[in-house]
């Protein structure tokens, strides 16, 4: 059974974001781009995941409610994770062990879901102005 | 049915978002498709949900724009998303990453404004 532990929780509500989420990833390195509002005034950061082996998003409508319920403004790590499992099957053997795959999940409201399977992640540090 | 409705966060973004059915316009844009024509109020739906005796709107920007337009509540396209565990569990986060209660809240501000 797939359990989840909280890793972050975005600054402010991503309802109050101004220019949605800017996903980049030139390989190996993946980060995710938000903004948001506090008292008035906006403000961008982001999440870097190392060592990226797989990533996907789904957009809002298509998201189910554990989904949403799990990671709702806040990124999560997945343990005993389908995607993992997947990810592992279909691995030669002999490289099973080479990656460190773990599974990362964070709901952006309006956006939908991000998942990266990555060794692990950071917050980038926090500027002033919208991404845009 | 949305008379006295209320909403679920307390700002919003002036841009739909680059995943739903406005990607790339904004609220102002929208509004003034609405008042030109080119869009119909039934192009632009409001998902909202009823918990415990309270309305509440799923749709900020949307409900803005059909706002700007002028188009009253009576007439917007209204759809009861109470019960979808998808839709619920998104309300559930709005308010508590809003710290509403599941009252909501009348108004709402842009963000970035004061």
């Amino acid at each position: 059974m797939q359990t989840t532990s909280e890793c972050f929780t975005l600054p402010e509500p991503s309802t109050s974001s101004v220019s949605g989420v800017r996903l980049e990833f030139p390989g190996g390195v993946l980060r995710l781009y938000f903004d948001y509002d506090r008292d008035g005034v906006i403000y961008n950061s982001g999440l870097l995941f190392k060592n990226v082996r797989a990533h996907r998003h789904t957009a809002e409508l298509h998201c189910v409610a554990w989904q949403i319920e799990k990671s709702y403004d806040r990124l999560v790590k997945i343990t005993d994770s389908k995607l993992v499992e997947e990810l592992l099957e279909s691995t030669v053997e002999d490289q099973r062990s080479s990656w460190v795959l773990n599974h990362y999940m964070i709901y952006f409201d309006s956006d939908g879901c991000y998942e990266v399977v990555a060794e692990d992640w950071k917050v980038l540090p926090e500027n002033q102005g919208s991404l845009n | 049915m949305l008379d006295g409705a209320n909403f679920a966060q307390k700002t919003f973004g002036k841009n739909f978002s680059s995943a739903g059915k406005f990607a790339g316009q904004s609220v102002d844009d929208v509004a003034a498709a609405l008042r030109s024509g080119s869009l119909k109020t039934s192009d632009v739906p409001i998902d909202y949900i009823t918990r415990n005796g309270n309305t509440l709107i799923l749709n900020t920007r949307s409900s803005q724009a059909l706002t700007q337009a002028g188009i009253p509540r009576s007439q917007w396209n209204a759809i009861n998303r109470t019960g979808n565990a998808a839709f619920e569990a998104r309300l559930t986060g709005q308010l508590g990453r809003n710290k509403l209660t599941e009252t909501g809240i009348s108004t709402v501000r842009q963000s970035g404004g004061n």
